[in-house]
């Protein structure tokens, strides 16, 4: 990266090559969709290298190149869950009865097949980058920004959720 | 649920285990063997991890991938350098070079400035023979401007000459991309 930061070229594809599985793998996961994992990745890529100067070699590259991608891939979940509600308002004001109770929570759930869709937008970060990239819980702390204990509980959280559901689904 | 001490660890290591994808240890596979409550808590652990398996992300073709890489590379060259590359670093020894040049700088300044008084002081008596006492104020604002002037232009170019001293004039005048390639 120090090299990308110099400006070569060539370091630069050697980065791309070396993540590319990795980093489109994380963000499918996260989205749940193929071309739109494409587009975050080449987001992310622009990212990296628009802000290459804020990097501090003396972290772990990996760590801020997903940080930049998770903070992506929420800022995509905002803007999908800020469209539903909007869908929804607009849904039920077409309504003659006005409909009674809770206004409609955020939803961040996302339209995903299998269980990383059931999951909310904050335990499908840890869990993907946990158990599909292998990321320590200290490590996840600090691509997510919170503290490692909250980075545990949002585990444990999302396996009784991935439980429950697969309970459900045998039911 | 687990129901004792034994049962309580061996689930939080069940759980680790899952997380790293790894099989359990053997004194762990033992236990899950003849303990229902831990048995059941991975078998549902693995229909987890065996629901996680179909989570597989489609192929990312090549033409998608080179097109990207030629989008961010064209950024990667029409970006302007990074500050942090091109913030020059001040050459080695400039805070000794520094400090020598404006000690010498300094000797003089005590003289310098008593004969200027004498001067002053001998020319605002000449002066007051012929110019009204606010004539000879004004002559001699002009001339305290005239030398705070003159010690800030001498005194203010110290840093430079001393950066120049070891990098040579011109890289002070080049902009630090310049420098650096
Ligand atoms: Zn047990």
């Amino acid at each position: 990266m120090e090299r990308v930061q110099r400006g070569e070229v060539r370091a630069f594809d050697l980065l791309f090559e070396r993540f590319r599985a990795r980093l489109f793998g994380f963000l499918y996961r996260r989205c749940g969709d193929g071309p739109v994992a494409e587009d975050l990745l080449q987001e992310t890529w622009l990212r990296v290298v628009r802000s290459r100067d804020r990097y501090d070699p003396q972290r772990r590259f990996s760590t801020w190149l997903f940080q930049i991608a998770n903070n992506l891939c929420r800022d995509r979940g905002r803007r999908l869950a800020v469209e539903r509600r909007g869908k929804r308002e607009l849904t039920d004001a077409m309504l003659v009865e006005a409909p009674t109770g809770n206004p409609h929570p955020v939803d961040s759930r996302l339209d995903m097949p299998g269980l990383l869709g059931r999951l909310s937008d904050r335990q499908r970060e840890v869990v993907v980058l946990r158990y599909f990239h292998d990321h320590s819980e200290r490590d996840i702390a600090r691509i997510v920004g919170i503290p490692p204990g909250t980075v545990k509980s949002r585990l444990h959280q999302a396996i009784r959720v991935m439980r429950e559901q697969k309970a459900a689904d045998a039911d | 649920m687990p129901t004792n001490i034994v049962c309580e660890k061996t689930s939080a290591r069940l759980e680790a285990a899952f997380w790293s994808r790894r099989a359990p240890s053997p004194a762990d596979v033992t236990h899950v063997a003849s303990c229902p409550s831990c048995g059941g808590e991975w078998e549902a652990l693995k229909a987890v991890a065996n629901s996680l398996a179909t989570s597989v992300p489609p192929e990312f073709a090549e033409v998608r991938a080179r097109s990207i890489r030629q989008v961010v590379a064209r950024e990667f060259a029409n970006s302007t350098p990074p500050i942090a590359v091109a913030t020059r670093r001040l050459p080695i020894g400039y805070g000794r070079e520094l400090a020598r040049i404006l000690g010498w700088a300094l000797l003089p300044l005590p003289i310098a400035l008593f004969a200027y008084l004498q001067l002053f002081q001998f020319g605002a008596a000449l002066l007051g023979q012929v110019l009204p006492e606010w004539g000879v104020v004004a002559v001699g604002f002009v001339a305290a401007s005239a030398a705070a002037s003159w010690l800030a232009v001498v005194y203010g170019s110290i840093p430079l000459v001393a950066y120049q001293r070891l990098s040579g004039f011109d890289d002070a005048f080049k902009t630090p991309h310049e420098v650096s390639t």
